[in-house]
């Protein structure tokens, strides 16, 4: 090269040279450069303005077209080279992975996810694939570097130069973890609800409308007796399960609901093939095909059981009406003989006899009705766990004794022949010599009631195998096999030959068995049918720890029934049951007084100092309660024998008469002898 | 998608035309130089030339793959698929590799 200018200033010149040729030497490599690559096959392309010229097979229209394509794709689409390094991304991966392409170009895939085979075979079916030159699709999962998983749908290529040779990888890959979570809850939801068709019992069916063809679930299957769904199963089949007289009813409803193409719901009642009969509730509905009833579809349960509970509450509802009906009708009963009684002792023309018939005929018919509402109230606290047992350790064989006189009247009034059969020693029992005794009279009762005229009833007292028996046998009328089992359930009698006349409310039988129940004991009937006699046995525990302090019965009756005159107060706002009371108490020897109410008895007591007090509870002013607290206070009023009278006799009254300073309370109407007894102990 | 606003030392843009084994291969190369020789201080930016025809003109793109300098000035410009390490490191005025002088 040789020097053609020389500069005034030979530094500054010689500077500007070499920045020339620093320039030209940079302008000429690239040159170089450009030719090199071009030699060595570097260059893909030449490019003059606007116009691309290729060198080698890719074609720029195509390849520009296919970048369009790729740029318009909602998939993501990444394309590695044969070591895994991204070469290609599309906007929809810059989205999916949430990086520029430029930040990622030419780096390890990696970068952007680790890919993650659902399963080995997955893996191995892939490797297959692109050997073979094919592509692989299926589900995989990438896991982006800050640890987000995604669930996709991928479609894996090879790509390949112009002569073939294998270049790289390309994925497309579609995000569905939005719709693997939708049918991930969906097959929750599902599973969900097959357990709530299994628990609730629910079956499934769906019936092609033209073929009839249908398909149901196990459970549906089990609605018609069958343990697992039936094969052939259409709706012709169905209706032949479908009880005869259900038919009709069953037809017409499918043709509604065929004609309106609407849902429709059914019971009706089938026959398994073990002949048995179910009921069976259907709910459907019509699916259309172009505006044609094309399927049904529904559910299908088997409500046998409800509807034998609807049909146990009815009949149950309709026994209550019942014994509300003879309720009134047997309270009513008692009333007519004692009215007409009263209307004949007021007679001026009475005589002795008809006198004492007439006063026998009150007591007799106070005594039933006392006796229905004891029954009555004995049963509602049964049945409300209310009653409790006075439990003392007894001899079942006096207990009975004193049923059996209990029930000696109701024996002896139809002229019925009574045996009774104890064993010569003691059976003992803890229980409550009263309610076993109730339990004895309440079967005499019953089989007096139940037997014609001049039967013979047998009472026997036994013991066997640990347990005290009572049996009562008669002759009577027997029981079908029907009746036995329902005769211990409230309100059940034998209708067919319900005697009006002999009364009773139906309720003694399911009091025998709740108070055997109470004293963990059991209560059985045995009949040979109508006509042909019954026989009841009541089974006792026997308590053999107790035998040594079972108290000599018979001792306890013997004392002296006279007493010394005392002086009683009667406290009752009702004066006939006061002035009833007052004259009894006065014919057998006490001096009585009669207050109208509680502040009335207060001053009275005061007064006179009577050493027995009969207190009704419930007075205006001053009630029984309030009566007894205020007499205890007093010095004279410590020592009274103060007795409380009330209409009922429940254990809470009972307790809170005792609260109050009761020594004793009387369920009304009271039996004088009653009193008499507290009267008589007391006075001892 | 917007990169780093931040400013990198080198600012590169590689133009090619599509996703073709000799883009493919300069992208890759290039990469691999990058993260060898100055990593963390380069922006790399690939143009497709298909797609960007006024982008190859305004920077007188004869051949593609090309790659440009254009930070630190003067403008450098490479052609080829930038399989030769040293010289694309040379021209680039890259630093020399880690652990291992030039």
């Amino acid at each position: 090269m040789s020097q053609t200018v020389i500069s005034a200033d030979p530094t500054a010149e010689l500077a500007r040279l070499r920045e020339e040729n620093a320039g030209l030497r940079e302008r000429m490599e690239e040159a170089e450069d450009t030719l090199r690559a071009l030699r060595n096959n570097e260059i893909d392309a030449i490019v003059v303005g606007e116009s691309i010229y290729t060198l080698v097979g890719a074609n720029a229209t195509a390849n520009r077209m296919r970048g369009e394509v790729l740029t318009q794709m909602e998939d993501a689409v990444v394309a590695t080279d044969l070591e895994g390094r991204v070469i290609y991304m599309n906007p929809a991966a810059e989205r999916q992975y949430g990086r520029a392409a430029n930040a990622v170009l030419g780096l390890p895939a990696e970068r952007l996810y680790t890919h993650m085979w659902l399963s080995d075979d997955d893996h191995a079916q892939s490797r297959a694939a692109l050997a073979a030159g094919d592509a692989w699709r299926g589900k995989v999962k990438h896991r982006l570097p800050d640890g987000h998983e995604l669930q996709l749908e991928c479609t894996l290529s090879c790509m390949a130069d112009g002569d073939g040779g294998r270049t790289g990888y390309l994925s497309v890959l579609r995000d569905v973890t939005a719709r693997a979570q939708a049918e991930a809850a969906l097959a929750d939801s599902q599973q969900l609800l097959q357990f709530s068709m299994e628990s609730a019992r629910i079956g499934l069916w769906t019936m092609d409308v033209e073929s009839g063809l249908a398909t149901g679930s196990d459970l549906h299957a089990a609605c018609f007796g069958y343990s697992r769904r039936v094969g052939n199963w259409s709706g012709e089949r169905f209706l032949a399960h479908v009880h005869p007289d259900d038919r009709e009813h069953v037809e017409s409803v499918r043709r509604q609901a065929v004609e309106r193409a609407g849902d429709f719901h059914f019971e009706c009642r089938v026959v398994w093939p073990d002949h048995s009969i179910h009921w069976i509730e259907v709910h459907g509905n019509t699916l259309l095909r172009n505006g044609e009833p094309a399927r049904m579809a529904g559910i299908v349960s088997d409500i046998t059981r409800r509807r034998q509970a609807d049909e146990a509450l009815r009949e149950a509802d309709r026994q209550k009406d019942e014994f509300l009906a003879t309720l009134a009708h047997e309270l009513r009963n008692p009333l007519a003989p004692i009215r007409t009684a009263a209307h004949v002792l007021a007679s001026k023309r009475l005589t002795p006899e008809v006198h004492d018939k007439s006063v026998a005929i009150i007591s007799r018919q106070v005594s039933h009705m006392a006796r229905l509402l004891d029954d009555l109230l004995d049963i509602a606290r049964i049945t409300r766990k209310r009653l409790t047992l006075q439990k003392d350790y007894i001899d079942l064989r006096s207990a009975a004794e004193t049923g059996i006189e209990a029930s000696r009247a109701a024996i002896e009034g139809k002229r019925h022949h009574l045996v009774v059969e104890m064993p010569p020693t003691p059976i003992r029992l803890e229980a409550d010599p009263v309610r076993v005794a109730q339990i004895v009279s309440n079967l005499l009762n019953n089989a007096a009631k139940y037997s014609n005229a001049g039967a013979t009833i047998t009472v026997s007292v036994r013991r066997t195998d640990g347990h005290g028996e009572l049996v009562v046998k008669d002759t009577g009328i027997g029981m079908s096999p029907e009746a036995l089992k329902s005769v211990f359930t409230m309100f059940a009698q034998e209708e067919t030959v319900l005697d009006r006349s002999e009364g009773g409310l139906g309720i003694g039988l399911a009091l025998v068995r709740g108070l055997a129940e109470l004293h963990n004991g059991s209560v059985s009937a045995i009949s040979p049918g109508l006509g042909r006699g019954s026989t009841f046995v009541v089974r006792f525990p026997v308590s053999e720890k107790a035998a040594a302090r079972v108290p000599p019965v018979a001792e306890a009756q013997a004392s002296d029934e006279s007493q010394p005159g005392l002086r009683i107060l009667i406290a009752d706002d009702n004066h006939d049951a006061a002035d009833s009371m007052a004259t009894l108490l006065r014919l057998l020897g006490h001096d009585v007084l009669v207050a109208g109410d509680g502040v009335a008895a207060f001053e009275m007591a005061r007064d006179a100092y009577p050493q027995v007090m009969l207190l009704d509870i419930g007075m205006p002013g001053l009630n029984g309660y309030e009566l007894a607290h205020k007499l205890r206070q007093e010095a004279w009023g410590r020592n009274v024998l103060l007795i409380a009278a009330t209409g009922w006799g429940q254990d809470e009254d009972k307790a809170r008469a005792t609260a109050a300073g009761f020594n004793a309370h009387l369920t009304k109407p009271f039996n004088p002898d009653a009193l008499n007894t507290l009267i008589r102990e007391w006075g001892a | 998608m917007a990169g780093k606003t931040e400013q990198k030392r080198y600012r590169l843009s590689l133009y090619v035309i599509g996703a073709t084994p000799h883009s493919a291969r300069a992208i890759v190369n290039l990469r691999r130089i990058c993260e060898e020789h100055a990593p963390g201080e380069y922006e790399l930016r690939v143009v497709d030339v298909t797609h960007n025809p006024q982008a190859a003109k305004e920077h007188q793109i004869v051949a593609t793959p090309t790659l440009i300098r254009e930070a630190p000035l003067p403008l450098q410009r490479l052609v080829g698929d930038m399989s030769r390490d040293e010289v694309v490191a040379r021209r680039l005025g890259l630093p020399p590799r880690e652990g291992k002088p030039s």
